[in-house]
């Protein structure tokens, strides 16, 4: 018998030209990728639509938002990268299409091509497009070129190297898709592999530079060092994926690695067997919980292993470094997979049947299955907390990070419920979460805006509430999911994480004008004040009108509290010696060279500015500055220059008292009263000596009665504000009194938001004090700047403050110098 | 007469696990050839090693005279294959799945998939997704049927499949062989291969317990039923151990699975007066499944090899 070659009806099978094959190929990878390709590009340019549109809201010196939508853009192939691996391969190996595919008549090279093809052409048009958007999102505020982000070379290198990368990911995703079949656990291993690949070369290429090239040879100034070794290892990379494909593509989708051995290929639930074997010695049978936790503990014990090497890696990177970011996106990373891996096991191949089918208890299937990864986690944000404890410099920095890694295991935990690929449910939770982190990162510079006086993590209290939502409806969907061959929930999955990532910004804005606290001008009880007995100092004032950090006690009482006499004087005296030492002065020659400023004062004091703003700051500083001169003269018992800077220091004071600058001034002449309060009884006596005490003291401050006109000016202006009813009005209001500044508010007015009665009050209420602090130094000079009035928002409490501590401070002084007068007397023979 | 499949001396192992061990057979040209075993017998690493799926650890294997190692992609032309578990496009509809394949075969595969999925019934825009597993097993049997391959190996082909299209899918894999074409199937319904098989091979623990074909098979082994009046005396013939396939006892009732079993025998055993409810008939292809593979203790297999090479038979 011979073996025969066939008949010609064998020729029927000839092969299709190429172009139909490619045709088809393409059209078949395509269509398997195109839904996230779409998905991901939308939500993308979504996001960079939103944040440019938030740029046009906030204030200039708030725009920092351009860089993101660039690297949004710049983010999209590495997604996609991710998303077109496990698709095109690593779903494919898991639902056994690969077995399909490969057994028709078309060889590894074309697969392996049109794969390429797909991810490289949907990274491209998605990349261009996302740049386009970016573009527009640019241009919406100021007319930013992209071209001229790419100017600055570090930016440039950064974001040709975010490009290059995402090579990598493709050709180390795709290797370790095509030898590991679960896509979720190839994706940690390949991310583990790159990383590892990428500390290796730094550290060898660190040591080689130092070893052989200079000991002085910075890592950083050898970028071509960096692209040759980048290069050669993607190409050894793609090398390895070109074997490592035909080597798949052959043996068919359930070879196993040689050197891992043999798999499975019956389909046999490797956990639940896993479980069995280690039941199996048991005398008894174990309970349904106990069962169920075993397999909630075995099942993907590889991905979670993989994911804990990940996460460590990726914190050792951070502290080598000393950086937050790594191990922050190390602590999230970890915490999406982890959420994924809940059930995202027991999905593949229905398994989630095998309980199912047994009437398993939902709840404690969903603890058995939850809890091994939750202790991961919380392992894993125990170990982060350690290490971002030595990174984080304030408190917001340390927990934060580990407080989101909540929300994100959850939002994992039900995108794996949800979606039956694996890579999914990454893919999605990966959009998700960013989605919502820029929902909220936007709703924050919101509420920079809106409400710049408290803390932003004031939206952060309505985390919990998103997180417990999400919680509920992924509990809620267990049963169902156990109940129904096939959980039908994207609609129930789409309302929830829509409702989870708005919401707290929706409540945090909307209820936000609660935690506004009451101004001291609003509503400020005059007559409590005016029966203030100011005279004894230290008693306790209405704490709603002048109180300073929650303290309980005045402004004043804070600083002269908390002085012991000579502090400030000290204090001064040390400074002036250190510099001194510094430049190898004498005190003498010191005091010489600051003739020029006593001259300048003595001559005319300071020259007049266009602006008022101007004027009272060097004014101010002349006050300071003058006393401090006065003050080292009078330590160094030289009567002349101690005379002289002590009237320069009363006439600037004198000069201050005009209506236009008697209110900035108010800090300066405090400070001079301040320190006449430290004097030491001997520099009292000293200058008392001159006969000319009176003429050196500051002059007494304004009336009580000209400070509650101030003050009641102040107050029915509030009046008259809070009476007007739409932002609008206040805007025109504004107008009216000249201190029009346009900024977020004004677009936030005309943009529909007043329609919003509680963000309406918000912005009234701000716009308010905004427009309260405005006018009030308007009575002083003309063109203030808003800047001023936004940084002095208890600016009102604090001159009342200002105005009491230095008639208080003013009969302290009388009384120290009657003290010593007496003392002098006794004394004298 | 020509050969479609040669495979000689086939060793497959896995990690220190042998799945095939020395294998021999041939598949001649225009039959339909089943092949039986149980559950991890070696079946479909049989299979897909035949279709270069992988590469047997030993031996040498030629299917329609190529070597599935070295030319997977020219025999993959030639051959169409159903896996067991056939893994489709869950989102492609029937059409789209047959529009897919069609691009890789020459023209004429679409005409002849749409027809076969008229024939199954299949509803041509419905998701593969929405199909029960009957009807995804049509579509994957109409996309390994629709080129019409020279060779067709069906892995456990009709499960999944109501009676009545299993028996006209069956009927048609004989019109195949007629037409000249090779069906290789694996399949665990004996009694529906039993009516289409020409010839049968016998997989057990990765050993080929028996390949014949499947008439000879029959005429070359008899079941033998008796009763002994008095167990404690020998039965009129000791059949050599190497010629009983299978032995069972109840009581002082025994059946045997003989091979070789002459009419002289029977003669001998009916005048023997210790003997009664004789009773000798053909077994049917279960019967020589179940003596062929049953686990040594239960039956007496310890002779059983294969009958002789399908060569011989053919």
């Amino acid at each position: 018998m011979s073996t025969a070659t066939f008949n010609p009806s064998a020729l029927n099978s000839a092969q299709s030209s190429p172009s139909r094959v490619w045709r088809h190929l393409l059209w078949k990878d395509w269509r398997q990728v195109w839904q996230l390709v779409i998905g991901i590009t939308i939500v993308q340019a979504a996001l960079q639509l939103m944040l440019g549109t938030l740029e046009v809201l906030l204030p200039v010196e708030m725009r920092e938002l351009s860089k993101a939508s660039v690297n949004i853009a710049l983010a999209a192939p590495t997604l996609l990268a991710i998303a077109c691996c496990g698709m095109l391969i690593g779903h494919e190996r898991q639902t056994g299409c690969w077995a399909w595919s490969s057994s028709l008549p078309v060889s590894w090279r074309q697969s392996l091509l049109s794969k390429t093809v797909v991810w490289v052409f949907s990274s491209t048009v998605s990349l261009i497009l996302l740049l386009i958007t970016a573009q527009i999102a640019l241009s919406m505020n100021e007319r930013v070129w992209l071209p001229a982000l790419f100017q600055n070379s570090s930016s440039t290198w950064t974001y040709v190297m975010t490009l290059a990368i995402t090579v990598q990911v493709f050709i180390f995703f795709s290797i370790a898709a095509l030898l590991i079949k679960d896509t979720l656990m190839a994706f940690v291993v390949a991310a583990v592999g790159m990383l590892a690949l990428h500390i290796a070369t730094i550290i060898a290429l660190a040591y080689l530079l130092e070893t052989f090239v200079s000991s002085h040879s910075r890592l950083e100034e050898n970028i071509i060092l960096f692209v040759g070794v980048y290069l050669l290892s993607s190409i050894l990379g793609a090398i390895g994926l070109v074997y490592a494909y035909r080597w798949r593509w052959n043996v068919g989708q359930y070879a196993p690695v040689p050197l891992f051995g043999r798999t499975s290929s019956v389909g046999i639930v490797r956990p639940q067997r896993a479980a069995w074997q280690s039941f199996a010695g048991a005398s008894t049978a174990p309970s349904e919980f106990r069962m169920l936790l075993n397999h909630g503990m075995r099942s993907a014990l590889g991905l979670r292993i993989a994911v804990v090497v990940l996460a460590l890696l990726l914190m050792a990177l951070a502290l080598m470094d000393r950086a937050l970011p790594p191990c922050v996106f190390a602590i999230w990373l970890a915490s999406c997979i982890l959420g994924v891996s809940v059930f995202s096991g027991d999905q593949t191949a229905n398994r989630f049947r095998f309980f199912a089918d047994r009437g398993v208890d939902w709840k404690k299937l969903l603890i058995g299955h939850v809890l091994p990864p939750a202790l991961i986690a919380v392992g894993l944000c125990a170990i982060a907390g350690v290490a971002i404890l030595s990174v984080a410099e304030t408190a917001a920095d340390y927990f934060y990070p580990l407080l989101i890694c909540i929300p994100i295991f959850i939002v994992g935990m039900l995108s794996s419920l949800v979606f039956a690929s694996p890579i999914i449910s990454l893919t999605v939770t990966f959009v998700v979460l960013s989605a919502m982190f820029a929902i909220n990162s936007g709703a924050i510079l919101i509420w920079e805006v809106i409400y710049p006086y408290n803390h932003w993590e004031a939206i952060a209290i309505w985390f919990p509430v998103s997180t417990a939502i999400i919680l509920v409806v992924a509990i809620r969907l267990v049963p169902r999911w156990l109940r129904v061959d096939r959980l039908n929930a994207f609609i129930t999955y789409f309302w929830t994480v829509f409702i989870a990532a708005f919401l707290p910004a929706v409540f945090g804005l909307t209820f936000g004008f609660l935690t506004i606290p009451n101004y001291p001008w609003q509503g400020i009880p005059l007559d409590r004040i005016s029966n203030v007995d100011w005279s004894g100092g230290p008693e306790v004032k209405p704490r709603s009108v002048i109180t300073r950090e929650n303290s309980g006690l005045l402004r004043s009482q804070n600083r002269a509290g908390y002085l012991n006499e000579s502090k400030l004087s000290l204090e001064i005296k040390e400074t002036i010696e250190g510099d001194l030492l510094e430049r190898s002065m004498s005190r003498s020659q010191w005091l010489a060279s600051q003739n020029d400023l006593l001259e300048a004062i003595e001559q005319g004091g300071p020259k007049p500015q266009k602006d008022g703003l101007q004027l009272s700051a060097n004014l101010s500083q002349m006050i300071k500055d003058s006393a401090t001169v006065a003050l080292m003269a009078t330590d160094a018992r030289d009567k002349d220059k101690s005379l002289r800077a002590w009237k320069a220091n009363r006439k600037l004071i004198e000069f201050s008292q005009q209506p236009a600058l008697q209110v900035t001034t108010m800090e300066a002449i405090l400070f001079v009263w301040e320190m006449w309060n430290t004097l030491s009884d001997s520099d009292l006596k000293f200058l008392e000596s001159t006969g000319e005490l009176a003429q050196l003291t500051p002059p007494d401050p304004i009336s009580l009665d000209e400070f509650r006109t101030i003050l009641r000016a102040r107050a029915s202006i509030k009046r008259e504000l809070v009476r007007l009813r739409s932002v609008n009005d206040v805007l025109n209001q504004m107008g009216r009194f000249g201190t029009y500044t346009p900024d977020g508010f004004n677009y936030l007015a005309t943009w529909g938001f007043n329609a919003f009665p509680p963000l309406r009050w918000a912005i009234e209420r701000q716009q308010s004090a905004k427009l309260g602090s405005e006018l009030n130094s308007t009575a002083t000079y003309a063109n203030l700047s808003g800047e001023f009035a936004v940084g002095e928002s208890s600016y009102s409490g604090y001159l009342t403050n200002a105005y009491f501590t230095q008639i208080f401070l003013k009969k302290r002084l009388d009384n120290r110098l009657q003290e010593v007068r007496n003392a002098e007397k006794q004394t004298a023979p | 007469m020509s050969v479609a499949i040669n495979v000689q001396h086939v060793c497959k192992k896995f990690g220190r696990r042998t799945v095939l061990d020395n294998v021999s057979f041939e598949v001649p040209s225009g039959c339909v050839f089943a092949l039986l075993g149980e559950n991890g017998a070696g079946k479909s690493t049989l299979i897909r090693g035949l279709l270069g799926f992988h590469q047997f650890s030993s031996g040498a294997v030629e299917v329609l005279g190529k070597s599935p190692a070295k030319e997977p992609m020219e025999l993959r032309r030639l051959v169409g294959y159903v896996s067991d578990q056939p893994g489709l496009y869950e989102w492609m509809t029937v059409a789209e799945a047959g529009w897919y394949a069609s691009g890789f075969y020459a023209a004429g595969f679409l005409e002849r998939f749409s027809q076969l999925a008229i024939d199954f019934n299949l509803p041509l825009d419905g998701k593969v997704r929405d199909l029960s597993k009957g009807m995804r097993a049509k579509v994957a049997l109409s996309l390994a049927m629709a080129f019409d391959p020279q060779l067709l190996v069906l892995d456990e082909p009709t499960s999944g499949l109501d009676p009545l299209v299993r028996r006209a899918f069956l009927e048609s894999m004989v019109d195949r062989a007629a037409a000249g074409q090779t069906v290789f199937l694996s399949s665990h319904q004996i009694q529906e291969v039993e009516r289409v098989a020409d010839y049968v091979a016998i997989l057990h623990a990765g050993k080929l317990q028996v390949v014949a074909r499947l008439d000879d098979l029959k005429a070359e082994v008899t079941m033998i039923n008796y009763s002994l009046r008095d167990p404690l005396l020998a039965a009129p013939i000791e059949f050599d151990s190497s010629e009983v396939l299978q032995r069972s006892q109840s009581g002082r009732s025994f059946q045997l699975l003989v091979r070789g079993f002459k009419p002289e025998m029977q003669e001998l055993m009916l005048r023997d007066p210790n003997l009664f409810e004789f009773k000798a008939v053909r077994p049917n292809l279960e019967e020589l499944y179940i003596g062929f593979t049953q686990p040594a203790g239960v039956a007496d297999s310890s002779g059983s090899k294969p009958l002789k090479a399908v060569s011989d038979v053919a």
